[in-house]
This record gives structure tokens, C-alpha cells and sequence, in this order.
């Protein structure tokens, strides 16, 4: 599990490069997204478009990543594939997380706010 | 000699999937994969199983609810049959019928409680992040997409068969 992180003004953008966030591998993301929001600016954005599966225990990871910012960060989601959003949609986690099409817009929506 | 479980209330249980009518082509059964009981097993699997659906140009969306259904599926008999423990099988089959897919898994971990699949009941997130669930997702997202599902316990094993497309089994919602 590959996580690639930039600070970019209030947001912490965290690029997942890997295919897969399933049960192999969802403690490794877990334990990987504490690492990098110990200190999380006010929005943590977890891009999830390269990920183009994921299962139960991924989106339980990622609930869990969420509960670990513990109020000091929201964590937004975005570039969701056709099976991943699905599963956000069928759980109804869509409408838990703030959910972007692409990480880019988000990005040039702050440089225009600044 | 196997336990069956026949129809409990409520839940739809049967011991054989029943054909769609109007499915009249014989079932081709396309393969069958055995595991080992680990998440490394389980991934490799399903990506190998999702791409020969893919190669068989079977609708995207049957293919999606498949790759689905299958880590679900294997994943709790990883970790509820077989408890985590690796180096145990697991046995799935693959048969098309028509435009339904058939996925029979086998395993010889512990029973399901009460011989039955759970319930898979998601209560809807609130405002609590605090409140909200980490697990729990995998029986909901597999009743969610299934149109039939079948349990039994036969000669100290699990046999779960579950289809994808065709009719949906009015039990399933009962």
C-alpha cells in the first residue's frame, strides 16, 4: 500500500497508489493514513482514483481513518471508480464523506479562494 | 450425512438455487478455483476470476457485482469459518447460466451461526462520527447485489451458493 501525500495550503492531499484497498492490505492502510495525519491541516483529501477496487474492510478502513482525525480534520474523498463508488453508494457512506469527482479541482478551487 | 437448512422465516435459505424459468441453456460450469484461507489467496483470486468473466464479455455490471460478492464471500470465510487462520482450503465454482452467474463456495470452517447466512442489516450512518461503523458492510453489500442465495452445512462443510442476475428470489426481501 503506497500513500503519497503534499500539503497544499489548508488541505493535506493524500494520493493512494495502489489498485486495491481490500482485507489484505486494510490494516496497512489504517496504520499508513495515521501516520500521515498525525498533525492534519483542516481538510485531509484522500484521492482515491487510482484505487479501482475496494471491499468491506477497505471502506472500513477508511471510516476508521476518518474517526482518527478524530474532529481536528474532516476527511474528504475524491475520484471514486465506478465499483468503489458503488460500494460507498450501496452502504450509503456517500452521504457520510464530502465527495469530489477530481482532486485537481479541488486543488485549483483553493488557489482561487487564496 | 448433511444438515440442510430449508427456508427459515424470513431469510431466504434454500438448499439448491432454483433455475430462472426461461433459462433453458444448460449451465456451463466455467471453472473451479480452490485457495488457501488467506486475504493474499482471496485477492489473487477474485482479480483472476474478474478477469475471465471480463474475457467472456459478460455485462459489465454482472462482472462488478461478481468481483464484489466473491472478496465478500471469501473474505468472511477467511475470517469467520476459518478465523483468521491460513492454510486451510476453500473451494469456488463458477457456472453461467445465461445471463445469471452461479458462485458456490466450499469450506470446511465452522458452521454459520444457527445454520444461517446473517441478516447483513446496515442501520442508516448518522452525524456521529464517532458512532459510525467500521465493519459489518460485507453480508449487506452481499444481500444487496444477489438475486438468490442458498446455505447449507453437508459432511462438516460449509456450502454457500449465491446468484448474480435472473430473477430475484422473493425471499430475499421477505
Amino acid at each position: 500500500m503506497d500513500l503519497e501525500t503534499d500539503v497544499i495550503g489548508p488541505l493535506l492531499l493524500v494520493r493512494i497508489r495502489s489498485e486495491r484497498i481490500d482485507a489484505a492490505c486494510a490494516v496497512d492502510f489504517k496504520d499508513k493514513m495515521r501516520d500521515v495525519t498525525r498533525e492534519p491541516p483542516p481538510r485531509v483529501l484522500l484521492d482515491l482514483s487510482q484505487v479501482e477496487f475496494l471491499d468491506s474492510s477497505g471502506l472500513g478502513a477508511v471510516v476508521a481513518a476518518m474517526k482518527a482525525l478524530d474532529g481536528e480534520a474532516t476527511l474528504e474523498l475524491s475520484g471514486l471508480r465506478p465499483k468503489v463508488e458503488k460500494v460507498f453508494r450501496l452502504t450509503r457512506m456517500d452521504s457520510v464523506f464530502t465527495i469530489h469527482d477530481d482532486a485537481e479541482q479541488v486543488v485549483a478551487g483553493l488557489a482561487g479562494a487564496a | 450425512m448433511g444438515s440442510a437448512v430449508t427456508e427459515p422465516i424470513g431469510r431466504a435459505v434454500r438448499t439448491a438455487i432454483v433455475m430462472p424459468a426461461g433459462m433453458d441453456a444448460p449451465p456451463a460450469l466455467l471453472d473451479e478455483w480452490q485457495l488457501d484461507s488467506s486475504p493474499l489467496a482471496v485477492r489473487r483470486t477474485v482479480r483472476e476470476i474478474a478477469a475471465r468473466l471480463a474475457d467472456l464479455r459478460i455485462e459489465e455490471a454482472l462482472c462488478d457485482d461478481a468481483e464484489m460478492v466473491l472478496a465478500e464471500a471469501l473474505n468472511n470465510i477467511v475470517e469467520h469459518a476459518y478465523s483468521g487462520q491460513p492454510g486451510r482450503w476453500i473451494t469456488v465454482s463458477v457456472t453461467q447460466l445465461c445471463a445469471a452467474l452461479c458462485l458456490a463456495f466450499s469450506d470446511e470452517g465452522m458452521a454459520m451461526p444457527d445454520l444461517l447466512p446473517p441478516a447483513g442489516r446496515l442501520s442508516a450512518p448518522g452525524d456521529e462520527i464517532e458512532a459510525l461503523p467500521e465493519g459489518g458492510f460485507g453480508w449487506f453489500l452481499i444481500r444487496s447485489v444477489v438475486s438468490e442465495l442458498s446455505y447449507r452445512r453437508e459432511e462438516g462443510r460449509n456450502v454457500l451458493v449465491l446468484r448474480l442476475g435472473g430473477p430475484v428470489d422473493p425471499l430475499l426481501t421477505a
